[in-house]
């Protein structure tokens, strides 16, 4: 599914992977007409089907050769349509394609330019490469993830995920800006910056010391005794009870008595202070039966737990009916795929319509309708198919 | 057109945030950064969740108003606050904003330009919509927590590749919720500029996971299963945190072409490795025998230098290497600094806090922080001053 919500809105990326590329998905899924410009080769993420399906999906493909002085005058004829125009190549390469801001602005003086390079276009490590997920680890983010004495490990959550979130919205920004005053920008958000978005509830104090640390314990566990994971007789366990209430309801049920009337776990204060104590007393306890029994108990209780899912989850996502209702799966068959579900729309909005939404393009899928639509002629498309300037 | 924007790209735009947790305040937020006026409205005593430290990143250049929404007064005073505001976000349960009578439809009808943003555990309707919404359950209940199980993610090395699930180290449900809020919000109030009308804007923290999980999550009928096996040992790539001489870690990337030859001349080895061409490395397997020195004797060239040894050598060699630093180091780091995202706020609370600052470098109008959280209550006086309202009558 597609909403209709920026239909009219046109863009032109010509990045590929996935953190900028992913930034007009999340445009495409609102309806925005999403060109993919990608090398004859195709893009390098093609072959890792599934982040490339995620990156590209709602997007039509036209496979050109930038290098190429022809293959430049396709870019820049479709730079003269869009309203933005983005990328996410290592800095430089966009001023030899003579598709950098410069050129594109001397074209479509509106134009919303966002760059999404890894460090920043700028800068003293602007030449460095960078890949997800080692801006994570930069970040503290590994360590983060890695649990008390743990060797660092990366989080589940990539920040390629973040970063096109993060260009999603500085597009939206710009275009908004230019509702408003006409005037089209240059903008960036380098994967450096979007990493530390999402490490943003890391902050340092004066004394050195890191607040908003997870905490997460030596297994993984959890770093609040009242919002963690537990191991039951037979699995696990999440409970959530961080506030009195809610810690009083845990309180209140068969075996947790001795929370209650523990002097220890009396308030928030002294509940912190002897957290650990606290986490051994519910995990003995709550190692004495199923996760069955617990789920049960903690929902007659109004204690907010869930029983965590493994493999199984993203099947019963996908098995949902209320997921394809409300737009989040969409299922089609694709030409090399088959029958393919796929994570679809995951912000609705109330005066869109929907529509049917597009499996990711093939390498140049449209290319010859794109074409058609930037006024080549029948005989000009097939000359620059002999000529190997486009697939 | 012709809108006075010159600080940020949402100069004029007035928020009320009557959200709570992470994922509304810090869409609020990075609508603040970017020059919004964010009015957040606190129940008697403030947030319940305050203790939550991160609070003074969302929070910051907010105002805070203590309003008792079950009080006649307070709801008035919502009203005439709604009356001059372009958005509101909610993260009620759902039902409650309609009980308080602050739901999408009445609200639409007294104050059609406003954009309504609801974040709720797993959306509006559907068998799940009464389930509490805090991260850790929702990550337990889409699978955030094993991501690793076979046909799913086998994102290399991650947490959750292992048998047992795993807290997530990182709060990617609330963080994709707030980013996919922003999105939502963005788009209905680039809409309104030529509509005149705002609408509802609804996400919620599963979408929020989903928005990260989508790089894994995806049903094939008739993907080979080979596309998802773990790596094959004999393949010329490296991802991986690499233990140094002094203790500290370095991440190695080799997805560039030819960048595992190059990282295997960086650590000295080319003459042991069996050769292959740069741009087509990937289709020659290394033999048994490079697979012994890769596994035997990589990490032990590693183990023998520090990080800094490594690291320049690596990058002289065009290898992507990046250190693995621990929570806030990144922010004495040069480019961090040069991208000027390192901020400083002096919090009320918390006093000077060293913090991340705004994320997207927008060239029109770049946005700033423009101070530290608000204390509960502490704008009440001024604002509601400002709309004509009772304050003490509103606040009880």
């Amino acid at each position: 599914m597609t909403l209709t919500t920026l239909e009219g809105v046109k863009v032109l990326d010509f990045g590929h992977y996935f953190a900028g590329p992913y930034a007009s998905r999340l445009l495409a899924d609102l309806g925005a007409d999403v060109i993919k410009l990608e090398p004859l080769e195709g893009d390098l993420l093609r072959p890792t089907v599934k982040p490339f399906n995620g990156a590209q999906r709602g997007k039509r493909s036209i496979a050109a050769d930038l290098k190429h002085p022809r293959g430049q005058e396709i870019g820049h004829r479709i730079a003269a349509w869009a309203d933005v125009a983005s990328h996410n190549l290592r800095p430089g390469v966009a001023e030899r394609l003579t598709m950098d801001y410069e050129s594109l602005r001397a074209i479509n003086p509106q134009i919303i330019y966002a760059y999404a390079p890894g460090w920043g276009s700028t800068g003293p490590d602007a030449g460095l490469p960078g890949f997800a997920p080692l801006f994570s680890g930069y970040v503290g983010l590994h360590h983060e993830a890695a649990g008390s004495a743990n060797v660092p490990v990366a989080p589940v959550g990539n920040e390629d995920n973040g970063n096109g979130l993060l260009g999603a919205t500085a597009i939206l920004m710009a275009l908004y800006h230019r509702k408003r005053t006409g005037e089209g920008q240059y903008l960036e958000h380098p994967q450096l910056n979007a990493t530390l978005l999402m490490a943003m509830h890391l902050m340092r104090r004066a004394d050195g010391s890191v607040a908003g640390s997870v905490g997460l314990d030596h297994d993984r566990r959890g770093g609040d005794p009242l919002d963690r994971l537990y191991r039951t007789a037979d699995g696990w366990i999440c409970l959530s009870a961080r506030t009195d209430d809610e810690f009083a309801r845990l309180a209140g049920m068969a075996g947790l008595e001795c929370l209650a009337s523990d002097t220890r776990f009396a308030d928030a204060a002294t509940r912190a202070e002897h957290r650990s104590a606290l986490g051994d007393v519910i995990a003995q306890v709550v190692g004495t039966a199923t996760t069955g029994v617990w789920a049960d108990a903690f929902e007659a209780a109004g204690v907010a737990a869930e029983v965590p899912t493994g493999v199984e989850g993203p099947r019963r996502f996908f098995d949902d009916p209320e997921h394809r209702r409300d737009g989040r799966v969409e299922e089609y068959e694709h030409p090399r795929w088959g029958r393919t579900r796929d994570v679809a729309v995951m912000v609705r909005l109330s005066d869109a319509k929907s529509r049917p939404g597009r499996p990711a393009p093939e390498i140049g899928q449209h290319t010859r309708e794109i074409l058609g639509e930037f006024g080549y002629s029948a005989d000009e498309i097939t000359d620059l198919y002999d000529s190997g300037i486009v697939r | 057109m012709g809108a006075n924007v010159n600080q940020g790209s949402l100069d004029g735009v007035t928020v009320v945030d009557l959200s709570w947790g992470r994922a509304g305040p810090m869409a609020t937020g990075l609508l603040a950064d970017h020059g919004a006026t964010v009015v957040r409205v606190e129940p008697p005593g403030g947030d319940p969740y305050r203790a939550m430290v991160s609070r003074a990143a969302y929070d910051r250049g907010k105002q805070s108003l203590i309003l008792d929404l079950h009080t006649e007064a307070g709801r008035d005073a919502l009203h005439h606050l709604l009356a001059g505001a372009d958005v509101l976000v909610e993260s009620w349960q759902p039902g409650v904003a309609e009980d308080l009578g602050f739901g999408y439809d009445a609200l639409h009808e007294r104050h059609p330009r406003l954009v309504y943003c609801s974040i709720s555990a797993y959306g509006q309707d559907g068998p799940d919509r009464d389930r509490a919404g805090y991260e850790s359950l929702v990550a337990a209940r889409t699978g955030v927590m094993a991501v690793g199980g076979p046909g799913t993610a086998q994102d290399v090395g991650s947490a959750g590749s292992g048998p047992d699930p795993v807290y997530p180290g990182v709060p990617i449900a609330g963080i994709g919720t707030a980013l996919l809020a922003v999105i939502g919000i963005m788009a209905a109030l680039v809409v309104r500029e030529d509509t005149g009308t705002g609408q509802r804007v609804d996400t919620s923290m599963l979408d929020g996971a989903l928005s990260f999980l989508n790089m894994f999550w995806e049903q094939l009928e008739n993907l080979p299963d080979e596309a998802y096996r773990p790596r094959s040992p004999t393949r010329r790539f490296m991802m991986a945190s690499m233990r140094c001489g002094d203790g500290e870690y370095l991440g190695i990337h080799t997805g560039a072409n030819g960048s595992y030859g190059r990282m295997i001349e960086a650590l000295g080895l080319s003459d042991r490795i069996s050769p292959a061409p740069g741009n087509r490395e990937k289709t020659v397997p290394l033999t048994d025998e490079d697979v012994e020195i890769v596994t035997t004797e990589v990490p032990r060239l590693f183990a023998s230098r520090p990080r800094a040894y490594w690291l320049e050598q690596l990058r002289a060699h065009d290898v992507c290497a990046i250190p693995v630093l621990r929570p806030c180091e990144v922010f004495d780091q040069p480019q961090a600094q040069h991208n000027g995202i390192v901020v400083s706020v002096d919090d009320p609370e918390m006093g000077p806090l060293e913090q991340v600052g705004v994320a997207a470098r927008m060239g029109a109008a770049p946005g700033a922080i423009r101070g530290p959280a608000p204390t509960p209550g502490q704008h009440s006086d001024e604002v509601l001053r400002g709309l004509g309202c009772d304050d003490e009558a509103a606040a009880r």
